[in-house]
């Protein structure tokens, strides 16, 4: 188990260098000044003043230096700062995260609780009625983009019915009430699209758990359905399809990235958006970095969680 | 199962705790009658509350010397003050300065500041203050859009603690309509100013998340009358589309910058009004290098001016929201000092043909913008299906606007064969209208020797009557030269809610929240 860490781990760094590594050559690969962005044009400003400018950002610089001042700022916990208000962007990073993990914990518990129950209902009776009817629905659910499903939304229950708010975030602790108003359309609409792949990676599981010998054993037994279906094969079920949360995981906070700028919330998607527009390649970076070592890491939490409570992943690897 | 099921109930409670919660929000249909042009009315005001104010850009930072957004100028009125400031007319009045006077060759300023005035920091407002911010924005590095308008000043100097004495290089009677622009910031603090401003103005920041929103809350320490909101909320949509949804479901109080296809629209609705500048002050300018071919040939220049379907452009792409500037000048007609012996640039493609031909010129490229200024690409549209029935090409390009400066800015830049969609937004004064045309300036890179020393005796003349005059010659010269094509003088609304009184737009489309407040109904 000692060494399936140590080498998960190692990987997971690795991936992160390489990651850290396209995302820099990407973005500078990208034509744009973030210094001419900044300025917009404003008048009376000299060829040699624009020089300056983007020396005192350290733009002028070749593409390796530039990426080695960063990731050693990294290492040692310096983000960098903004081009274009010299806020630390760690400081922009804080004030932005809480409302994108908020956001994608609520939608992966969301799409959790409606598919799972659909799933079990799906893997009663495998290719019947109400099967296909769920895995009919769970393809178009995948096929849906989540922002196609955040405006629906938000015409239907803003503007149309005026239930619920159509732009925003307040936090938690400013306001309880207005934080579940807030959260409600964008995370039904990341769920919409998220709850298709639990159902699809569960119902799956729950087929080949409930063909299982166990399971005839304990219906031979004399085990009432209900009790055989949650307690023996659901249970089994689980563990398999908790390797795909990880996955999930990051395709929800892949799709709270549109749907905080659909409805105006201040995350890390909107950051990353609104950075990516003015090339303020100190921020963009460092965000998307930090979405890829959260998708990185929620993956690699989820392998050892699962590794840990099956015993059957153990024994593969033990063998191996 | 039963967790799960209890865990399915409580979400059905929670959508159904949501949607209560929102029944608050209602649309009055009973209220108002449709979107009127004129100012949100100032009656019937209460006091405190909070409005919130949206666009479908951010705030990127908050030094009001280094704007770069037209949205960022709503704060400035908000946060800090001038020596001078300009009432809804373009005129003059006391700010931080409560009286001045000119030397008689009005190369000398001197400006008697108000008593008693702090920064929200606590710092006293001194003719020292003064003097730094200046010296900051004169400063060789500080790029401020105002740089060009402060040309003129030679020095700047403390005359004991009230008094600021400006020393010009050549003589300016309107010294005081520049200085409402500058902005008195407390230099010291410049390096927190993004966190913390240290402010004059009725309202002070409480929080500032960068391209997202702004919280002001009311400055006690203001100098004026109390600001009549408790707070002010300036936050960002995703895009217009869904900007002006949050106003039509209630989540904004007022939104500025209104699409203009959706102003007509929004104008019918009961229970909003549309507010527009009395005097609009922003035009349209398309530029070229006037210093290479094709386009250091007027007859081309003037060929293009002809070509143009400016009634078209402004119906089609503006949604009729402004008007055609037909004398190809940056003054709207019904600004007071619009004037001179001009010519009409009508839509007359045989006089465009004649002088393209002449020139020899047959082709040439639009520079624009993709995706964020449809009404560009609407005009580059009409403009190549004119020029197209008299034989002359104009490819569109357009590129992302990071990466659009690059071929023409800053001005100097040689660009030939390009013709660059741009809008210009100054205020109402000819002055800081023509001012942009000036040399060295203007990225069609205008050098016109009569031009300058027209603009400069302008400057130096204090009587109303000869300066005017020499404000038609001024315009005269540009409806002669062409350095820029001007198709429509346009306009920036800003849409409110019925119960929002007190704000008002200006020349340029900024709204002024300083005495904005809510209805007591």
């Amino acid at each position: 188990m000692g060494r399936y860490v140590i080498i998960r781990v190692a990987t997971s760094i690795l991936m992160l260098v390489a990651t850290s590594a396209v995302i820099f050559v990407v973005l500078r690969a990208l034509p744009g000044d973030p210094v001419l962005t900044r300025l917009g044009t404003t008048q009376g400003v000299t060829p040699e003043t624009i020089q300056r400018l983007r020396a005192e950002l350290g733009i002028d610089r070749s593409v390796l230096a530039q990426y080695g001042s960063w990731i050693g700022g990294v290492l040692h916990g310096d983000l960098g700062r903004s081009y274009f208000n010299d806020f630390e962007v760690s400081s922009l990073v804080g004030k932005r995260i809480g409302a994108t993990l908020e956001l994608t914990i609520v939608s992966v518990l969301l799409a959790t609780v409606v598919a799972v129950p659909v799933a079990i209902a799906a893997s009663l009776r495998p290719h019947g009625a109400v099967d296909r009817i769920v895995s009919a629905l769970s393809s178009l659910g995948m096929a849906f983009p989540p922002f196609v499903a955040a405006i629906f939304l938000l015409v239907v229950f803003s503007v149309q019915l005026g239930w619920l708010p159509a732009r925003g975030f307040v936090s938690l602790a400013d306001d309880p009430a207005e934080n579940v108003r807030h959260l409600v359309l964008p995370s039904i609409a990341i769920a919409t699209v998220a709850a298709p792949l639990v159902v699809r990676y569960l119902r799956a599981a729950l087929v080949d758990a409930l063909a299982a010998p166990f399971v005839r054993t304990a219906e031979g037994k004399g085990v009432p359905r209900a009790r055989v279906v949650l307690h023996h094969a659901l249970r089994n079920a689980l563990l398999p399809a908790l390797t795909s949360v990880g996955l999930i995981f990051g395709y929800t906070l892949g799709g709270a990235v549109l749907v905080e700028y659909v409805f105006g919330i201040p995350g890390l998607g909107s950051l990353a958006v609104e950075s990516a527009l003015k090339r303020d390649y100190a921020v963009l970076q460092s965000v998307v970095l930090l979405l890829c070592a959260l998708f990185i890491l929620a993956t690699l939490t989820v392998d050892l969680a699962a590794r840990g409570l099956d015993p059957r992943l153990r024994a593969v690897h033990s063998d191996g | 199962m039963k967790r799960l099921v209890a865990l399915c109930l409580a979400l059905l409670a929670v959508l159904a705790l949501a949607a209560c919660g929102g029944s608050d929000r209602s649309t009055d249909s009973a209220t108002g009658g449709g979107g009127s042009s004129a100012p949100a009315d100032d009656g019937a005001a209460r006091e405190g509350g909070t409005l919130t104010i949206g666009a479908a850009s951010g705030i990127p930072q908050l030094n009001p010397v280094l704007l770069g957004t037209a949205w960022e100028q709503v704060l400035v009125p908000l946060l800090w003050d001038g020596l001078t400031k300009l009432d809804r007319v373009g005129k003059v009045e006391p700010d931080l300065a409560t009286s001045w006077r000119a030397s008689a060759d009005s190369k000398t300023w001197t400006f008697e500041l108000r008593d008693g005035v702090r920064f929200s920091n606590g710092t006293a407002l001194t003719s020292a203050e003064v003097v730094k911010a200046l010296d900051y924005y004169l400063a060789p590095d500080t790029a401020t859009q105002w740089k060009t308008a402060l040309a003129p000043i030679k020095d700047v100097k403390a005359d004991g603690p009230t008094q600021v004495v400006f020393t010009l290089k050549t003589p300016n009677v309107l010294l005081p309509n520049v200085l409402a622009n500058i902005m008195v910031v407390d230099v010291a603090s410049l390096k927190t100013i993004n966190r913390d401003p240290a402010v004059t103005g009725p309202y002070k920041v409480s929080e500032f998340v960068p391209e997202d929103h702004v919280t002001l809350v009311r400055n006690d320490a203001y100098f004026g009358d109390p600001s009549p909101l408790d707070e002010i909320r300036l936050v960002k949509a995703a895009d217009s589309t869904a900007a002006v949804t949050s106003l039509r479901s209630g989540d904004l109080d007022a939104l500025w910058s209104i699409p203009s296809s959706d102003v007509a629209q929004l104008e019918n609705d009961s229970s909003l009004t549309v507010v527009k500048p009395q005097i609009t002050s922003q035009y349209v300018s398309w530029e070229y290098d006037m210093t290479t071919p094709p386009f250091d040939d007027v007859r081309v220049r003037k060929a293009v001016a002809y070509a143009l379907d400016r009634e078209a452009i402004l119906k089609a792409a503006y949604y009729g929201q402004g008007q055609v500037s037909t004398t190809n000048t940056p003054l709207a007609e019904n600004s007071s000092f619009f004037g001179g012996d001009l010519v009409e640039y009508d839509y007359d493609l045989d006089k465009a043909k004649q002088l393209f031909d002449a020139a020899d010129v047959h082709s040439f490229t639009w520079w624009g913008v993709a995706g964020q200024y449809p009404e560009w690409n609407t005009s580059a549209q009409i403009l190549q299906a004119s020029l197209k029935k008299i034989g002359v090409t104009m490819k569109i390009q357009n590129t992302e606007l990071s990466n659009w400066p690059a071929k023409f800015y800053p001005a100097g830049r040689s660009f030939p064969g390009l013709l660059v969609p741009n809008f210009q937004s100054f205020p109402p004064d000819p002055a800081s209208q023509f001012g942009f045309l000036r040399a060295g300036r203007c990225e069609c890179n205008w050098n016109n020797d009569e031009f300058e020393s027209t603009i400069d005796e302008a400057l130096g003349t204090a009587d109303p009557g000869a300066r005017q005059q020499l404000w038609n010659k001024a315009q005269e010269l540009i409806n002669q030269q062409v350095p820029i094509i001007a198709p429509v003088q346009s306009m920036t609304e800003t849409a409110t809610k019925r119960s929002v009184v007190g704000l008002w737009v200006d020349g340029g489309g900024a709204p002024h929240l300083e005495r904005a407040a809510l209805s007591a109904e």
